[in-house]
């Protein structure tokens, strides 16, 4: 007998387990993770790494390349980038994660209710949703940004906004095809209230692919922030923001391009993790879509 | 066909009457006067409600809108806030331009990233295959306006190969064309590399070899034919990543389309000027992803059966009703 | 090989090879040779390794995991498994054919059903296209659809009619040799009756050998002249049918006669235990655990298919005759 079929016995562990495991076996998703934390947690301790906070002009250190005192160079006032990036990242970070959060929060909302009820709720909405499709993401995130003016709220709000159809579309059609299935009908003749049956029997089994969507959402989310800031709304100086950091320094591009290429970086290199872990998420949630 | 096309044409126009509603509720709760952007900070109470006056702005806003969609109608934008002249002229003469950077760009992504994707898919797990993987994830992730910059530093100030911005000639619309189609072509590409694999693995793939069909045929025939439909429904919605990108790199590279008025429009208030840009962003948008599905139900029989068999269906019916009235 | 021996397979051994399973012997020194003109039936519980046994004869294995160990399969005097894959093709399609369990996507949706049969005819004869689709339209008449629905697409059809254009594409240019893989598993009851009234005539016509492969012994009864059992990657019991189905010897090919419902059938009497995990395979019998009748050889050393009644030979340590 060889020696690895003892340890080859059957183990019980719960789907999360299963699919835990199969993530963190997963090493090009691990890698994500990894370089997501690292410049999650430079963002954070921003403080740390930069004492001086993102807003100390130092005129006689202006537009210093970058060396071993200023890591990414200094801007048209002196101040460090290094800090105006980790700074800014803050703000990309945050206000991406939450837009996803709202997005994920009303969209599921609606797709669950209108998927679960039906009727006239359902084609209302789904009229809603392809008008709200005719116009292209960005383009909504513009336009609700235009008007509610520039700022974190409304810029969590715009971005917001443009991916609820996203998750309300992905919702739905799971919803609808459950409802069709036995063991709906179960919960139901012994009575339980639809709030009840949506969350404690739908939900769950549409789940799965709602967090792949989520992950992948957010990455799509920080590209968001960060094109609107470069277009002159979302976030604007002097607060820090990748986009528009990469806008302002735009006008240097011919003498200082480092001014161009960190916070420019940030995103990339965020939004790369980001995608590396979704990519093992979703193969770890479902194998056999594994290619 | 035609039919479907009619009914199809039909459904865009109230999801277009939608959007102008859309766009004229979101003006009403935008913060920023346009009279003071026009006529500036000093401008006393009469002369702003003067300039409102003119523009119809002391209407209730559902008046507002049933002229504004009064004008629409016989293609009138109305005339800009800024500058008074009509919007129609600026918007269509800027139309072609944007469109054509943004369909060329997504063309050329489409080719790019199936030809890969294809022989990614072919070659998996060798070198091609992981090589492919890695760049396709990170060309994926990449903001394509800092790309835009990237180029920019790399090939227009650095190499001087290309120019910096403008659009006067095809020099200048290579670094434009590229930092456009670089997200998309590697989603094309990732995508295609699964639905391939999708594919390969797929029951009729293995009668195809039963038969004894070489691979070539049964991987461009059999499977690429197959992987080729869920592809189009792929690019269908990688259009309105290109449309919202052109927006962003027209202002990179100063190119005179919609998407720089756009911004423009943005800047001064000017609602008139933002609603016609957006409006014919959307219809445009809409006939584009018609012009998909139609591909799509032309690439899959079993979507064209649908189609005939209404048709057909349609056809008995008023055949009977005909021969009952005789 | 005698002149009547179309296919002869010798101690094919091929195993399975995964990082989460380990090796799985999927199949064990199998042995079999194949007469001209007639119907073999290869029976055996799912994992069994019957359809190892045909891909490993088409080539069809994917390889990796799998992995033919040994042993060879003769065709026309030469060993497949040593031919160069060009050869192989076309062989495919024009001597051997095979035809799969489900009819459903065993087809290309976006050609037509004329084309594919047409596909098989272009790929192994020198005929223009004209002349392909003709013929074709003559295989199609032969399975029982109409000339005239070439052009169709198989969503069109239903799972039998489906299973017949499978066939039609299989027999189209007359092989020698038909593998069917639960051909009929997927349809009806009544439609399987068809399918295979349709199999045993054009092989009949065309005088094809078939190695029919199926767990239903009512299939075998009906079809096959001889019949081979097969139990965890080996053969256990074969013979003609007439033998196996009036004296099964093996402890395994009577369980699976006993588990058949009669009219007389109070209770179902199924086998107890499972099959034996292909990646641990014991070194004696490997129906042991599950046998009623075992004994001290049976647990020591795995028992050698032997000759216990005229063309019947079992693989058990206590048959006896009678």
């Amino acid at each position: 007998m060889k020696k690895n079929e003892h340890n080859r016995t059957i183990r019980r562990r719960s789907m999360a387990g299963e699919v835990i495991d199969r993530l963190v076996r997963n090493k090009t998703a691990m890698i994500g993770l990894l370089i997501l934390l690292i410049v999650v947690f430079s963002c954070i301790f921003a403080n740390v790494i930069c004492p001086e906070g993102y807003n100390s002009n130092d005129l006689p250190h202006r537009y210093m390349s970058p060396s071993i005192k200023f890591l990414f160079g200094t801007d048209s006032f002196g101040r460090s980038m290094l800090a105006r990036v980790l700074y800014g990242g803050r703000n990309s970070l945050l206000i991406g994660f939450l837009a996803t959060c709202l997005a994920a929060v009303i969209g599921i909302a609606l797709g669950a209710i209108c998927g679960y009820f039906g009727g006239a709720a359902d084609i209302i909405l789904m009229r809603f949703l392809d008008v709200l499709n005719a116009i292209p993401n960005l383009l909504l995130a513009i336009v609700i940004s235009a008007c509610l003016g520039t700022g974190k709220l409304n810029t969590v709000l715009a971005v917001g906004i443009s991916f609820i159809p996203g998750f309300a579309k992905q919702v739905r059609g799971p919803v609808i095809s459950l409802m069709g299935s036995d063991y709906i009908e179960a919960a139901r003749s012994i009575d339980a209230t639809n709030t009840r049956i949506i969350v404690r029997h739908v939900l769950p089994n549409v789940l799965s692919p709602l967090i792949v969507q989520f992950t992948l959402t957010i990455a799509l989310s920080i590209l968001c922030v960060s094109s609107l800031s470069f277009l002159g709304l979302g976030i604007q100086p002097p607060e820090p923001e990748w986009g528009a950091l990469l806008s302002a320094g735009r006008e240097y591009l011919t003498h200082y391009p480092y001014l161009c290429t960190f916070p420019g970086l940030g995103i990339a290199l965020t939004v790369f993790s980001v995608n590396l872990f979704g990519d093992g998420l979703r193969d770890a949630i479902d194998p056999k879509l594994k290619n | 066909m035609l039919r479907y096309i009619g009914k199809r044409l039909a459904l865009m126009i109230p999801v277009l009457i939608a959007v102008t509603l859309l766009l004229f509720i979101i003006q009403a709760v935008a913060p920023g006067d346009p009279a003071v952007m026009a006529l500036g900070q000093d401008a006393s109470e009469t002369e702003k409600f003067d300039w409102k006056e003119e523009r119809g702005l002391n209407d209730p806003l559902v008046v507002q809108y049933f002229n504004y969609m009064k004008k629409l109608v016989c293609g009138d934008f109305g005339n800009s806030y800024s500058d008074g002249r009509p919007i129609t002229q600026s918007i269509v003469s800027r139309w072609p331009t944007t469109i054509v950077y943004a369909t060329v760009s997504l063309l050329i992504a489409s080719v790019f990233g199936i030809a890969l994707g294809v022989l990614s898919a072919v070659k998996r797990g060798k070198f091609f295959d992981s090589i492919m993987r890695v760049i396709s994830i990170v060309m994926f992730s990449m903001p394509n306006f800092w790309f835009a910059l990237l180029l920019i530093i790399v090939f227009a100030l650095d190499l001087k190969w290309f120019p910096v911005s403008g659009f006067y000639g095809p020099r200048y619309w290579v670094l434009p064309v590229v930092a456009l189609m670089i997200t998309n072509s590697a989603g094309i590409l990732r995508f295609t590399r699964s639905s391939m694999l999708d594919n390969l693995q797929a029951d009729y793939v293995r009668t195809a070899r039963a038969k004894g069909q070489t691979e070539f045929k049964v991987i461009m025939h059999h499977v690429f034919n197959n992987s080729l439909i869920p592809i189009v429904t792929y690019v269908g919605s990688c259009l309105a990543s290109a449309y919202g990108g052109v927006i962003v790199l027209e202002q990179v590279f100063s190119i005179p389309g919609l998407g720089s008025l756009l911004i423009t429009a943005i800047n001064h208030r000017d609602w008139p000027l933002l609603r016609g840009c957006v409006i014919l962003i959307a219809v445009t948008t809409a006939v584009m992803n018609l012009l998909i599905d139609l591909i799509y139900a032309f690439l899959d029989p079993r979507v064209k059966a649908r189609f005939k068999n209404d048709a057909a269906r349609k056809g008995k019916k008023a055949l009977k009703k005909a021969s009952e009235n005789a | 090989m005698e002149n009547n021996t179309i296919l002869s397979i010798r101690d094919l051994t091929v195993h399975y090879i995964t990082r989460e399973m380990g090796t799985c012997r999927a199949v064990n020194d199998f042995s079999l040779d194949i007469f001209r003109g007639e119907t073999v039936g290869l029976v055996g519980e799912t994992g069994a390794g019957k359809t190892t046994v045909a891909l490993s004869i088409m080539r069809l294995l994917q390889t990796p995991p799998a992995k033919i160990v040994s042993g060879s399969i003769e065709y026309n005097g030469e060993d497949l498994l040593r031919k160069p894959v060009k050869q192989m093709r076309s062989i495919r399609g024009q001597e051997i054919s095979m035809i799969f369990q489900d009819p459903m996507t065993a087809l290309n949706p976006i050609d037509t059903v004329g084309k594919q049969i047409a596909e098989v005819i272009r790929l192994h004869q020198s005929v223009s296209d004209a002349e392909a689709a003709v013929k074709a339209g003559d295989m199609m008449e032969l399975i029982g659809i109409p000339r005239d629905r070439y052009n169709e697409y198989p969503h069109q059809f239903s799972g039998g009619m489906k299973q017949r254009i499978v066939i039609a594409m299989a027999l189209a240019c007359s092989p020698q040799l038909l593998l069917a893989d639960e051909p009929t598993t997927a349809l009806d009851v009544t439609i399987q009756a068809q399918v295979l009234d349709k199999i045993d005539e054009l092989k009949k016509m065309l005088n094809t050998s078939v190695l029919l492969i199926t767990h239903d012994l009512g299939v075998v009864a009906g079809m096959c002249d001889r019949v081979v059992v097969m139990y965890a990657g080996e053969i256990v019991e074969y013979g003609t049918t007439r033998e196996i189905f009036k004296h099964a010897l093996h402890p395994y090919t009577k369980g699976l006669f006993n588990s058949l419902p009669s009219q007389d059938t109070e209770r179902l009497k199924p086998i107890p235990g499972l099959m034996p995990d292909p990646s641990n395979l014991p070194e004696r019998c490997k129906f042991e655990p599950r046998c009623e009748h075992c004994g001290e050889k049976c647990s020591a050393c795995t028992p050698q298919l032997t000759e216990i009644r005229e063309n019947h030979w079992v693989r058990c340590h206590y048959a006896q005759e009678g």
